[in-house]
């Protein structure tokens, strides 16, 4: 059974010129104990469907329209004491920047705690504490380290305890909100392999957000490519990187300087993301394609199956 | 009467303050040391004095790169190094000859062009700031080690990559090599000279040589000024290069049209076509990668002949990095310019540049062609940093053995080898002593005892 059925999610962030349309018409599902990869540059919404799920957008984001069904139930008509109970116990989060993503003025412990007693009416201080132990083992920090300040952490420290604090309350869903970014290439594989250990070990379901396509491409079974707040590619992790059918998908993948293989000189996708206040009409990505042609700046293309379980939205197909 | 009195031992103390300050080099041995590269691929190395000879030569203003006749030796040599002599150097130097005769020859295109810039034992040393007791109480000084005795050299028209995690000082030497900061020892030598040695005034000349592309466009660029002012700028410091009658360098002043012409050649050669629309533009009105290609414009402007390039794609979108990188890279190839590419990417790396220099806590780890580097590196680190790096290939999920830990604090760092701590291989001489760097291939590098 899917554990979340986002259908035609459309979040919009509200500003003096008007909609920044920040997420627009995203559909995606998610089973049981798979590892969904959301692949973006800056600005193609990846975060604000991350926001739009927990539903902790700032000031101006409103869902406008769309389902968002975890375990059955739509989170978008729920009330703030309802939505509450979810956040946490049922969807949580790790966020990115792990230096400033923690209280500098509480202990790791009582910060990772705080979740525990919010969430478990009744639990005894030692129990809580018990579990800080467990859980801060579980993400290989020392225990004792509890009792310990974010500042005396080291930056791959302060990522472990934030996973550790993301699981406290038992999720169903993780979501990993470029987790890794802000850090070195070493202590960043050491995460990732942390963060598919406990997948596995826990069977969670995740959502992990990157623009690096490697990071995605080492940790997760499914991929959907963001563009200008559209989804225009979702599939299999395999058969998108070894067959990228999407013209920016394909431009995305050979941007990448690979560690192995051939010094070859990169490439670009020429020209620049556009302006979500005022979106290309039709296909959005039609200003930088290569292969455009009439039909892409006069209908949208739907998203659709290529080949078994591989979806794009494109006119070439 | 009182006033004398009081005077005297004040401007002393002064005086030997300013002797501590760099201890060696205020003493003043009156001559030059000279290397020159000779057709036989040795170096030939001597001393001449500093002021003009009896014959009236002045071996002060002898030229980088040029071809002469060292009469006392008897050889043709290209020169490589020209620079002052300090005082314990040259009480503690081997009998280097004395050169008296040195004339200009025709230059010899066998004879290896010297490199447009060397480090030395460069060290730069941070003094940590402590309490009042502690110093009184510590027997030593305290130092952030940012950079510790690094040495490599930038041939003309490379492009040498700095790779390593952040805190490794990678940004620190590159800030060193331009004199941004003074280095706490070692030498920088840019086109033969010790710039660490010059004052800011006889640094000035050089500047025009000598550039940086800063990592982020959205602090680099001063959002008050319009993009033709920012990259007018370097042109009004420096004006026009021109060599006159005698054959001299001299600037001039640029006038406006002047400038208003170089600067559109300049927008037009960083693809800001047409360069009217941006000239007038401010930086916020503009993208990151735009942003980014005024910075290079500005870089580039002078026609430097060595850049240093501080991650300049890091903080942009990975579908126009390559564009930028690309830019660079040609204006670099096209001008025969030289640059120091900083970076943590080492797969960026790897495509770019020609050699690749790793640094680990400000030591240089490995160092070698750019291919051979990546694809069989020695040193534990690099091998640990490269199978590090994630790869866009959902079939190679390898169980990775990611070493553990993480990059140690440059203050007090692991004593002998500094990847001892977290060295797989490590045994005892790793701890107690430091490995140098070694030629263990041709032109590939490594500082590890498993080599020596």
């Amino acid at each position: 059974m899917a554990v979340l059925e986002v259908q035609n999610l459309t979040t919009h962030y509200r500003i003096l010129r008007g909609w920044v349309r920040a997420v627009d018409n995203v559909s995606f599902g998610l089973a049981q104990g798979e590892a969904l990869g959301i692949a973006g540059e800056s600005g193609s919404g990846k975060s604000t469907i991350a926001l739009s799920l927990l539903r902790i957008l700032p000031v101006g984001g409103h869902i406008r329209r769309g389902k968002i069904l975890f375990e059955g139930k739509d989170l978008v008509g729920l009330s703030e004491t309802e939505m509450r109970q979810i956040r946490w116990k049922g969807i949580s989060i790790v966020f990115q920047g792990a230096m400033n993503a923690m209280n500098p003025v509480y202990k790791v412990g009582d910060q990772i705690g705080e979740a525990i007693q919010i969430h478990e009416k009744g639990v005894s201080r030692a129990d809580v504490s018990e579990r800080v132990a467990k859980l801060l083992e579980t993400v290989g920090i020392e225990p004792s380290r509890a009792n310990n300040y974010p500042h005396e952490f080291s930056g791959g420290m302060r990522q472990r305890a934030l996973i550790a604090m993301a699981l406290a309350a038992n999720p169903t869903l993780l979501i990993g909100d470029e987790p890794g970014t802000a850090l070195d290439v070493i202590v960043q594989a050491q995460t990732l392999r942390l963060l598919r250990d406990l997948k596995d070990r826990l069977g969670l379901s995740m959502i992990m957000i990157s623009h690096d396509l490697s990071i995605i491409a080492e940790t997760c079974e499914k991929v959907a490519i963001m563009y200008a707040g559209k989804i225009v590619e979702y599939g299999d992790a395999v058969s998108v990187f070894k067959n990228p059918l999407h013209p920016y998908t394909q431009g995305l993948i050979k941007a990448f300087p690979s560690i192995k293989g051939e010094r070859v000189r990169l490439s670009s996708i020429p020209g620049q993301p556009p302006d979500l206040l005022n979106p290309p009409p039709a296909c959005r990505f039609n200003p930088r394609c290569p292969y455009v042609m009439d039909v892409c700046k006069r209908d949208e293309p739907l998203l659709k199956e290529q080949e078994k379980g591989h979806l794009v939205a494109c006119h070439l197909y | 009467m009182t006033e004398k009195n009081v005077e005297t031992p004040d401007r002393d103390a002064k005086q030997t303050i300013k002797k501590n300050a760099k201890p060696g080099r205020s003493k003043k041995t009156g001559l030059l040391y000279v290397r020159f590269r000779t057709a036989d691929n040795s170096f030939l190395e001597g001393l001449v004095p500093k002021k003009p000879t009896a014959t009236g030569q002045s071996f002060k203003d002898l030229e980088f790169n040029k071809c002469y006749m060292i009469k006392d030796a008897g050889k043709i040599g290209r020169l490589w190094v020209l620079r002052e002599m300090a005082g314990d150097e040259y009480e503690s130097s081997k009998n280097l000859p004395e050169f008296s005769q040195i004339d200009e020859a025709e230059d010899n295109p066998s004879i290896q062009t010297g490199p447009v810039l060397a480090l030395d034992n460069l060290k730069k040393y941070y003094p940590l700031k402590r309490g009042f007791f502690e110093t009184v109480l510590a027997k030593d000084e305290l130092n952030v080690k940012a950079v510790d005795d690094v040495t490599f050299s930038i041939r003309k028209g490379e492009v040498f990559a700095l790779a390593g995690e952040s805190g490794s000082g990678k940004t620190t030497l590159g800030k060193v090599v331009l004199r941004l900061i003074t280095p706490s020892g070692g030498r920088v030598l840019f086109l033969g000279k010790d710039i660490t040695e010059l004052t800011d005034k006889e640094m000035k000349p050089l500047r025009r040589q000598m550039q940086i592309v800063f990592q982020d466009p959205f602090e680099s660029l001063d959002p008050r000024m319009i993009i033709k002012e920012i990259i007018a700028e370097p042109l009004r410091v420096q004006g026009s290069l021109e060599t006159d009658k005698q054959g001299k360098a001299r600037t001039r002043r640029m006038g406006e049209p002047e400038i208003e012409e170089r600067v559109k050649k300049m927008l037009s050669e960083v693809e800001l076509v047409p360069p009217e629309e941006f000239m007038f533009r401010f930086p916020h009105e503009m993208s990151g990668g735009q942003r980014q290609r005024v910075a290079v414009a500005r870089a580039f402007v002078l026609n430097p002949s060595f850049i240093v390039a501080d991650e300049p794609v890091s903080m942009l979108d990975v579908s126009i990095r390559a564009e930028i990188i690309n830019l660079m890279i040609d204006l670099v190839k096209k001008s025969d310019a030289s640059i120091l590419f900083i970076s943590h990417d080492i797969a960026l790396a790897k495509h770019i540049s020609d050699r690749i220099g790793v640094l680990y806590l400000g030591k240089m780890m490995e160092l070698g062609d750019a291919g051979m580097v990546v694809d069989q590196p020695l040193h534990p680190y690099t091998q640990a940093l490269i199978s590090a790096v994630p790869v866009p290939d959902p079939e190679s999920k390898r169980a990775k053995d990611v070493i553990s830990g993480e990059i140690p604090s440059p203050v007090d760092p692991p004593s002998g080898c500094r990847f001892h701590t977290r060295c797989p291989y490590a045994h005892e001489r790793c701890v107690d002593e430091q490995p140098p760097l070694l030629e263990v291939e041709a032109n590939h590098y490594v500082a590890c005892h498993l080599y020596s």
